[in-house]
């Protein structure tokens, strides 16, 4: 039996993430958190397959019965064959395999070994005393923060960025941090080369050029940065650096849940700065607000104007930051989401040529919504149509959004049992596997095969 | 000292471009003021006696990188400075 090392961090990245949100410190309560791992692999056959994401396997395929009960089981060797269900298939798919055995080898080693790591971070973290900061008069001064202290270990820049992409002009800013991250920013462009322009489709962290006033950055949303963001507070700071080699401070002002479409947040007269948390599975945003801190060290021959107007802060940040995902791989063409309050039912598909102005190949497919309870939101966003393959080779893979007349756009199904028509659409490029369509939602993530509904 | 973002691109200050809340600072011959634009404006009273009149006046706007001069007036005069801003081209919605 043979494990990687990329499997390997995988589950210890799971691992941790679940021991903080159940702030299992301690050993009794890290052997704790893997009884209950191993209940809902036993159970409920769930395993992870990304730090933020596990997937729901059938508890009764011979091969997590196998791997639970402790036997060896080969990688790459004998495969299920004939009479299985779609989702045993799915079950025996080589990524899979791998993690299913992680589970069983690197438990117990892995919690040793990161609850060795979690003791020595807590007592970096204790010895650090945030120091004074020489701020000059501002609009909203905060005199016992300094900035190097608030980043103690920003994580690497990795991101590689194509020459074009950069942002070139001395003033523009080349990277963001706050809490303890940081992000390399590349220069956003709306519409790729050939395409209708107005479309922002960030890949990683972007920062949206001729904003200067109001400078607007998109970072995405991600365990690491929702776990980022709601460990700051009201007045933390947020970091800027410029092409020039400047630093540009701003103090967090306000957090807000907004729709796609309240493009107002990105203009706004005030020196400030908007980080938006980018390809949430929603038709919601997340975004961050803060203050432009212009300091100098004069003082004031005028009162300031009382004209800023800030949201008014609350002592906690209102923010929830992203749960992990649970995917369900499933055959049947009607799905219950009890935690959006939906379900899902395709009744047709197609295979088609040209969406729109796009020619290829395409699968649309007809799709009801229907409120199992009052007042459900429902989104475009939270659907899509790719392929196997792509869902395979890509944990929490998501294809690029693509319109199609009759999608879905967002909104609320106020009365339960109402429901709403719509369509969705996706690229099936590749060809060589088998459709899928995707409904991430509440948390849940359905990844539905459209063999049938082709048919 | 006026500073407005151009919305409607007539490249001429209409009510509601105005930037608020801009540290502009202004030096000369060794003073040195500042003051935060409201509704795009900004104003700051020079002493004849201690800035005669035609002293270059420097006036920056840090935040924003930029900076200009202008000659102090005379007394019971405006001397005025503009920093005209483009609006930046926005997406149809959020990413």
């Amino acid at each position: 039996m043979t494990t990687s090392t990329a499997t390997a961090r995988i589950f210890d990245a799971y691992f941790r993430q679940r021991a903080e949100r159940a702030d299992a410190f301690s050993l009794g309560d890290q052997i704790a958190l893997v009884d209950t791992l191993l209940r809902e692999a036993e159970e409920q056959g769930m395993v992870p397959i990304a730090a933020d994401r596990v997937a729901r396997v059938p508890p009764d395929s011979p091969r997590v019965r196998a791997i639970l009960e402790g036997r060896d089981v080969a990688i790459g060797g004998a495969q299920i064959q004939g009479g299985q269900t779609w989702q045993q298939r799915m079950a025996a798919l080589p990524p899979l395999q791998k993690v299913l055995i992680l589970v069983a080898v690197f438990l117990v080693p892995g919690i040793l070994l990161w609850g060795l790591g979690a003791v020595r971070s807590r007592s970096l973290e204790a010895s650090e005393t945030p120091a004074a900061l020489a701020a000059a008069d501002t609009a909203t001064p905060t005199p016992t923060l300094d900035p190097a202290s608030l980043f103690p270990t920003p994580t690497p820049y990795g991101a590689v960025l194509a020459d074009s992409n950069i942002p070139d002009g001395p003033n523009d800013p080349v990277s963001i941090a706050f809490s303890s991250l940081a992000f390399t920013l590349g220069k956003a462009s709306l519409g790729a080369p050939g395409e209708p322009s107005g479309e922002w489709k960030p890949a990683v962290a972007e920062w949206l050029p001729g904003t200067e006033v109001r400078r607007v950055v998109a970072v995405p949303y991600s365990q690491e940065v929702g776990a980022a963001v709601a460990g700051m507070k009201y007045g933390d700071l947020l970091t800027l650096r410029l092409r020039s080699g400047e630093t540009a401070y701003y103090t967090l002002t306000d957090i807000r849940r907004v729709q796609r479409y309240q493009i107002e947040i990105l203009n706004d007269p005030h020196p400030s700065l908007v980080v938006i948390l980018h390809s949430e599975r929603s038709g919601e945003r997340w975004v961050l607000v803060a203050e432009a801190v212009q300091d100098t060290n004069l003082p004031l021959p005028t009162p300031r104007s009382g004209g800023f107007v800030f949201a008014t802060p609350t002592p906690d940040l209102a923010f929830t930051p992203p749960a992990p995902v649970t995917e369900v791989y499933t055959d049947s063409l009607t799905v219950d989401n009890p935690q959006a309050g939906l379900r899902l039912h395709i009744s047709h598909c197609a295979n088609v040529v040209q969406v729109g102005a796009a020619q290829g190949a395409f699968v649309v497919c007809d799709v009801t919504l229907t409120a199992l309870q009052d007042g459900v939101r429902y989104s475009g966003d939270t659907l899509a149509i790719t392929e196997r393959a792509q869902v395979e080779q890509v944990p929490g893979w998501w294809p690029a959004p693509l319109s199609v007349i009759g999608a879905f756009g967002t909104g609320e199904i106020p009365a339960a049992g109402q429901s709403l028509d719509g369509k969705v659409a996706g690229e099936v490029a590749k060809g060589r596997s088998a459709p899928l369509l995707l409904w991430e939602q509440g948390n849940l993530r359905f990844v539905i095969s459209l063999d049938e509904a082709l048919q | 000292m006026r500073v407005y973002i151009d919305a409607n691109g007539n490249r001429a200050f209409d009510i509601g471009e105005g930037v608020d809340d801009l540290l502009v600072l202004v030096s000369a011959q060794g003073y040195q003021v500042q003051t935060y634009t409201e509704n795009g404006l900004a104003r700051v009273q020079t002493d004849p006696a201690a800035i005669p009149e035609n002293t270059p006046l420097e006036i920056q706007t840090p935040y924003l990188h930029w900076s200009t001069t202008v000659k102090a007036p005379a007394s019971g005069v405006t001397a005025s400075a503009e920093l005209r801003l483009e609006l930046p081209v926005f997406p149809a919605f959020l990413p």
